[in-house]
This record gives C-alpha cells, structure tokens and sequence, in this order.
C-alpha cells in the first residue's frame, strides 16, 4: 500500500492498486462517526465517440452516460441498493459529470457490508426493452425540471455558445429526443467497455479499520472475473480557438436577467504544469472580479451589480471556458464594465499574496469534513491521475511574474456572451 | 467533548470544548416571536451587519479582513422554528495552533464588531437590493415557489409569511428603522453564544465578558409551537398556470392533538418513511412503480404541527398522482406498509443524530435544540427514536388529514412533446 503525505497539512492518505486494476484511496479521521464512500468510473458525458472492442471508432448518443447512472441503480432482484442502504441506515446516491460517474453512500455503521453491496450493484446490470423504456419516462421530467431552472439554461448556452466540436458542448442529460433513440444495446456497449475495474477507483473515507476494509475488497473482487481491459482511445476533437457566438438573448422565464460573460483560452499557449495553470487562472479572475477588488466594489456602489460575479472554470482539456455569471437589470452597464477592466489590468502584490493565503488556509479546512476529502481525492485523479501531496508549495511557488506573463498571453476579446430574461 | 453553560445575565455563553476540529466555530443566535412585519427589516439587518462596522467601514475592507485572518468564514442568516424568528451570525476560523498566535482572539474580537459597531447607515441602498433579489428570486426556483403558495392560504399562520419578505415594505424602511429595531435586536431579543473547539474556558468567557456589549435582559419566552389547522371538511385547491415545462403538484397535512412523545420521536419516523429518502413509501409509489414523476418528498414540521408533499410530474399524471398520495396516507393507518420501510427510517434517523456530531454546526444544532425544544441528548435521543413502535405510527397518522393541494401547472408541455 502506497502511503501519500500531504504536506504541511499532516494528513495521509493511502493508496492500493487490486490485481484486477482497480485503485482504492483510504483516508481515516478517528474522530468521527460517519463514513462516506464513493465508486467512480472515470466515464461521463463527453465519451460519446469512442473506440469499441473491434477498435472501430464509434458514436453514442448524447445522455448515454446519464442514463446508465439511473440503470445501474435497478438490481434484477431485491433489494434494491435504496433498500438495502436503508436497512443499515446509510444514504446512497450517484450522479454523473463530465468525466465520470459516481455511486456513493454514506452511514455510520456496517462499512464493510456497505461496501461490498456498493462493489456488487456497480458491477452488474440488469437491462430489459422495458425497463429501458420505462427509465425514458423519467428522464425527460428530470429534463424538464432543468429546463424550468435559468440558470441550468444558462449554463446550456455559455457552452454551445463557445465550443465548436468539443463534445463538452453537449449536455449530460441529452435531450428528449436523443434520450429517446437511447436503447438497451447501446447501454450494454458502454457499460461493458467503461465500467471494467481497472477504469473505476473506489475512495472510502471516515472511521474504519483500514485493514478489515482492504481485505473485504480484495475478498470481494477476487471472486469476480472480468475481461483483459482493452485501453481506448476516444476521439481527438479540433477545437478552434475561437466562440461560436459573440452574444446571443435568450428568451427566458425569470425575473431578473441573467448574464455570462465568457472567454476562451487555448491550453496549449501555456508551458506550464496544468494544475498550476488552473489556479493562476482561479487567482486572476478572483483579483480581477471577487469580492475584494476595486471592481467589486465600484460595481456594486453604483447599483450594476447587487451579489459578487460568480466565476466557473470549466477544463475542456483543450481549452479554458472562463464564465463571469451574475443577475442583473443593468447587464449591458456590466458588460460594458468588464470589457474595461480586461482592457487595462493591474494587480498587486499584497492582493496577490493574500489571495495565496486563502488558498492554502482552504486547504487545511477542507480536512474538517469527509465528504470535501472525499470529493478532492475523485477530482484530482480524474484530472491526471494522480493525488497531489505538495499542493501547498505548490500555492507557494506561485509568483506575480508568471502570473502576468500568463494574463499578456490571454485574449480577452475572445469572448461570449448569453443574456437571458423575459421577453 | 465537555459542554459548559455561563450565564452572562445578558445572555448565554455554551462552550463546547472538543479536540475533534482543526477550527473554531462561534454562534450568536438573537431570537424572538416571529412577526410579519419585522420579516424584511430583519432580513435586511442580516445584511447590514455583514457588509461594513465602524472598524471596517466598507465591504470591501471587511472582507480583505476576513482573508487576513486566514480566510475566516462569515455567515449570517434567518430562519424560523415554529413561533421563534432566529438571526444566526456565525465564524468559523482556524485555530491558531494551524496559524499563528493570537488568532483565535481576534477572529471572536472581528465577529464581535460587527455586531457591536456596526454602520447601519452605510450602503443600506446597495443591501436593500440584496434582499429585493432574494425576494424576487423565489419565482426562479419552481418547488420553493409552489410551497409558498400552497402555505400562503393559511390564514395568518407563521409559516403562511414570505420568509423572503415583501418589496413595498423594503422600499420604506428607513435608516432610522434600522437604527430602532437594531437597539431593539440587541436589548430585547434572547441571546446565546456558543464556540466549538479546542479552546481554554476562561479565554474565551473573558474575551466575550469584555467585548459583547449587552447589558439589559427582557425575558420574553414564548411557547415554540405554532397553533393547529383548524380541521376543514373539504379540501381547499389553488392552481395556478405558469410558463414551465414541469407540472408541481403539492399537499398540505395538518397534524393535530399530537403528544410530545409524538411529536419528536414518531412524527420523524413517519415523515422519513412517507417521504424522505429515494426508499421511502411515496418515492416507490410515484416514481419507481409508475415512472409518474422525477421526485417526490415530504417535509414534516414539528413545531408547526403540518407536514407538506411535494412533486413533480408530468401535468397529464395529476389525478394519478393525488389518488396515489391518498391512498399510501390511507395504507400506512391501516398498517398497510412494507416493514423494512419503518425500520429503515429509524435507522436513518439515528444515522443523522450520530454524524451531526462529526461537524461544529451539528454539534451546536443539538444544544440550541435542547434549549428551545428541551430536546434530550443524542444518545437519549436514538433510544427513543429505536423505541417507537408500528402502533405509534398506525395512531399517529389518525391526528394527519390533507389540508389543501396547490398546483403549478405547466403551459409549456404540450409543446415540448
């Protein structure tokens, strides 16, 4: 077993690789009750063109991965995993992004029973026409429930809005009528070539007997065969540096308009690690726009804005979607705000440096809950695999010149732009 | 952990010591009789007194302060438990063992401020159209929007009240109202203080002896629980048609001449098992039996003496829907349901009673609820819980009758298929 120390933060977590290729993360807090424990497939929505067993490249419908996180959930016999979770008093739960999907429960008792069933349900499916059919039902209400949010339509466009062929474009739900062409075949296909062990790791975090947990598992998947994994390729998109749209009004039924305001950064103009990368591009836009700059500030004085401008940074492993969102009455006066700051960019060093503060102090607070470890773990091994043990110097190295060098090489006109409100 | 209470005349200092937290978390909590016409300035104070003080006259600089003391959390918020308004500001911060000495001082001595010198005339415009667009934002957000109107028809119930408050009434209040409700916040509402964490007694009750500057003390106590429905013999209907593409379709209960036993310990275990989980007897009933909506909930309220359902569905499936969330009401007191179902809900409950203690808010819910309510301790608490019985549920759901539906019908759907 593979001891990981984060440093300066003295926590440890630990790693084992089973024979079958799946990989188990461990963090144990002796302090408290609960357990939270997630199984992920490093599968979501954007692999829907990929090569299947014969190696032949082929395309799936959108909502595919989606769609298969509400299957996998239906057992062919009882209990079902709500059922059964119940039973031990434990919550079970799974949802899909872009790329992955993950079944999780959390409880205080029963680890290793619970994490057997969890192992067992991931791992087998029952799929009829029917039930295939009768999940569509479904899932077109959970589409419209999203349709009925703005700001899930929001988020929609600033996509569609900005890639080209990316397949980040697409939603993960899909839409109605790709849901519908969705059939047991195409399911069975996707399960079958994602869902093998040595794609999907299992990270199990609370109060437990590191021990006692590892040999269930190991007793658990001996028992188990599965293929020799075939590696995939998945399709390698072109994506144009450039939006699609500049700006586009959206008919909306809200009451105070939405604005995006995104820009477009190609990665591949930057010779820098990729973790690195995001958190300079996190501390730019926080000292362009949160809550402690003069922008803000002005902003919020002059009544353009009333909250903070919320900013996402989305990865498309090609290129950086960076969304400003707010809601606001005056979005042109913003607009028109935010075209100025990108147009003359100042930053200081004591901002700067007390923004590096921030972040390492988050670093330290995120170990108070089980579920933020949790969640950590998943996403830095979807974002290369790897657990990140010097996070901290890295925070530190991070230094005013590369950080300018970084904003000389960003296009700010590259931008898009998705107003939505009321007709 | 070690719990220790200080009554500091003006109010209550709880201090929970415990080594389980890398931070510190502070609660002050200001509560009194809820009333409709205080809900917006109330909820504009909350806003005020987070945005600037004396020492930190602007945003801006509260919140370059905040990052000094190592990133430290702020939050202010309103809530209501049955008759009781409650204005919360809470910080949690590191423990200075993490950062550097003296910390942990002026992290409490920062939160203290701004409760004690706050500038109650500066940007009351720019915090007026904070809560303006909270109090819009309710019709971008579907299930909210349906619970409200489905409550609205209550009479003049304290859950019938906007929580968000009203516009007309934002737009009037002055800063001199501000200034007079504050004093009266301060004066006249009943204060507790609690910290969680590693820290020394006597530290921090001289911190607080020093710098919370409250010296009167109006005891006003008043009974928690809000007066039952009155029965009706038909079912009140509001509908309302809407531009979405998702029909909701909600069910008010009223829950009447319920005992205290009941009420905190069976009335959890039927709420939790009617519909609080994806295994609960409404989930199985409309969704996973008949694929007729994307979810399906229930919320009980205690201390409000009502229990609420809520869907959403396809507008073609309401009458299906209605008739199914009847009859499971009608099975479960005949004792039609599914055992394990019952099981499972206590052990949910008890679950959540042993992981609130893993977290600093948890840890304080608890206290503040054997204050209010006189709940018992957590291990109490499970005893109980594991202690009701299918009869319990069978006799307490003869005091649950459906008082009104409301449904939010959709206009969109039709042409979405």
């Amino acid at each position: 077993m593979k001891k990981i120390v984060i440093n300066r933060v003295d926590e440890t977590i630990y790693k084992e690789v089973l024979d079958n290729g799946m990989e188990v993360y461990f963090y144990v807090n002796k302090n408290i009750h609960n357990n939270y424990v997630t199984f992920t497939t490093k599968y979501g929505s954007v692999y829907n063109e990929f090569e299947d067993e014969s190696g032949k490249l082929i395309k799936v419908p959108n909502g595919i991965a989606h769609f298969l996180e509400h299957k996998v959930f239906v057992q062919e016999k009882d209990p079902q995993p709500e059922d059964f979770y119940g039973k031990n008093g434990a919550l079970c739960n799974a949802y899909t992004t872009f790329k992955n999907t993950s079944y999780l429960f959390s409880g205080t008792d029963n680890i290793e029973e619970n994490i057997c069933y969890l192992l067992d349900f991931v791992q087998s499916i029952y799929l009829t026409d029917e039930n295939v059919e009768d999940e569509k039902g479904i899932i077109i209400q959970e589409i419209n429930m999203c349709d009925d949010r703005p700001i899930d339509v929001l988020y929609e466009k600033i996509r569609k809005n900005a890639i080209f062929s990316n397949s980040f474009k697409e939603s993960i739900i899909g839409t109605e009528k790709e849901v519908k062409s969705i059939t047991r075949d195409l399911l069975m296909k996707c399960y079958n070539r994602f869902y093998h062990p040595a794609n999907m790791f299992l990270v199990v975090t609370g109060n437990f007997d590191i021990d006692n947990v590892l040999n269930s598992i190991k007793e658990n998947q001996n028992g188990k065969k599965f293929d020799k994994f075939r590696p995939f390729n998945l399709k390698i998109y072109k994506e144009p540096d450039k939006v699609v749209k500049q700006k586009e009004m959206v008919n909306c039924n809200t009451n105070i308009p939405k604005v995006s305001y995104s820009i477009k950064i190609a990665i591949n103009k930057f010779k820098m690690d990729k973790r690195k990368l995001s958190i300079y591009m996190y501390i730019i836009f926080n000292l362009l726009f949160g809550d402690t700059s003069s922008f803000d500030e002005t902003a919020k004085k002059d009544g353009i804005i009333t909250s903070s401008l919320f900013y996402n940074i989305l990865n498309i492993d090609t290129h950086f979607i960076i969304s400003l969102i707010n809601s606001t009455d005056k979005y042109n006066e913003l607009i028109e705000r935010i075209d100025d700051r990108f147009k003359n960019i100042d930053i200081n060093e004591t901002d700067f440096e007390r923004k590096k503060k921030v972040l390492i102090s988050n670093e330290i607070f995120s170990y108070e809950n089980i579920e933020m470890v949790n969640e950590m773990i998943i996403d830095n091994v979807i974002f290369d695999g790897n657990v990140e043990s010097d996070i901290i110097e890295i925070i530190e190295s991070l230094n005013l010149k590369d950080l300018k060098e970084i904003i000389s090489k960003i296009d700010f006109n590259n931008k898009s732009i998705v107003i939505l409100k009321n007709k | 952990m070690k719990y220790t209470s200080y009554n500091m005349n003006a109010y209550n200092l709880h201090i929970i010591k415990t080594d389980k937290f890398k931070t510190i978390t502070v609660s002050v909590s200001f509560r009194r009789k809820v009333k409709k016409e205080e809900i917006t300035i109330r909820n504009l104070l909350k806003e005020l007194l987070i945005n600037s003080s004396y020492n930190y006259p602007t945003e801006k600089s509260l919140i370059v302060e905040t990052e000094r003391l190592y990133d430290l959390k702020l939050l202010s918020s309103n809530y209501r438990i049955g008759n009781y308004a409650i204005l919360d500001l809470k910080t949690r911060f590191l423990n200075d063992k993490y950062t550097e000495d003296g910390m942990n001082e002026e992290s409490i001595k920062f939160l203290l401020d701004l409760i004690f010198n706050p500038r109650l005339d500066n940007d009351v415009d720019k915090c007026k159209k904070k809560v303006e667009k909270s109090i819009k934002s309710l019709n971008d957000n579907k299930v909210k929007y349906s619970l409200f109107k489905l409550l609205e028809n209550t009479s003049d119930m304290p859950y019938s009240y906007n929580s968000y408050g009203n516009l007309e009434e934002l737009n009037k209040i002055t800063i001199e109202e501000i200034k007079n409700y504050y004093n009266s916040i301060i004066k006249d509402d009943l204060k507790d203080v609690y910290v969680v964490g590693d820290v020394d007694d006597a530290k921090i009750k001289n911190i607080f002896k020093e710098y919370f500057k409250a010296t009167t003390y109006h005891k006003q106590e008043v009974n928690v629980i809000v007066p039952e429905l009155e029965s009706n013999r038909k079912i009140f209907e509001n509908k309302e048609i809407d531009s979405v593409n998702q029909t909701q379709l909600s069910v008010l209960c009223g829950i009447r001449g319920i005992t205290d036993y009941e009420r905190k310990y069976v009335l959890p275990v039927y709420g939790e098992m009617l519909g609080g989980t994806a295994n609960s007897i409404l989930f199985d009933a409309v969704r996973g039996k008949n694929s007729y909506a994307y979810y399906v909930n229930s919320i009980v309220k205690p201390y409000d003496n009502i229990m609420m359902i809520y869907s959403g569905i396809d507008g073609n499936n309401q009458d299906d829907v209605k008739k199914i969330i009847i009859k499971s009401l009608k099975d479960i007191g005949k004792g039609k349901f599914d055992i394990n179902k019952f099981d499972s809900a206590k052990k949910t409950i008890v679950t959540g009673i042993k992981a609130s203690l893993d977290s600093p808010i948890g840890i304080i819910n608890n206290y503040y609820a054997m204050l209010l309510v006189n709940a018992l301790s957590c291990e109490e608490r499970i005893n109980n819980i594991m202690k009701v019985t299918v009869k319990d549920i069978i006799n307490l759901s003869k005091k649950i009758s459906i008082y009104s539906y409301f449904v939010l019908e959709a206009s969109n759907e039709e042409n979405s298929n």
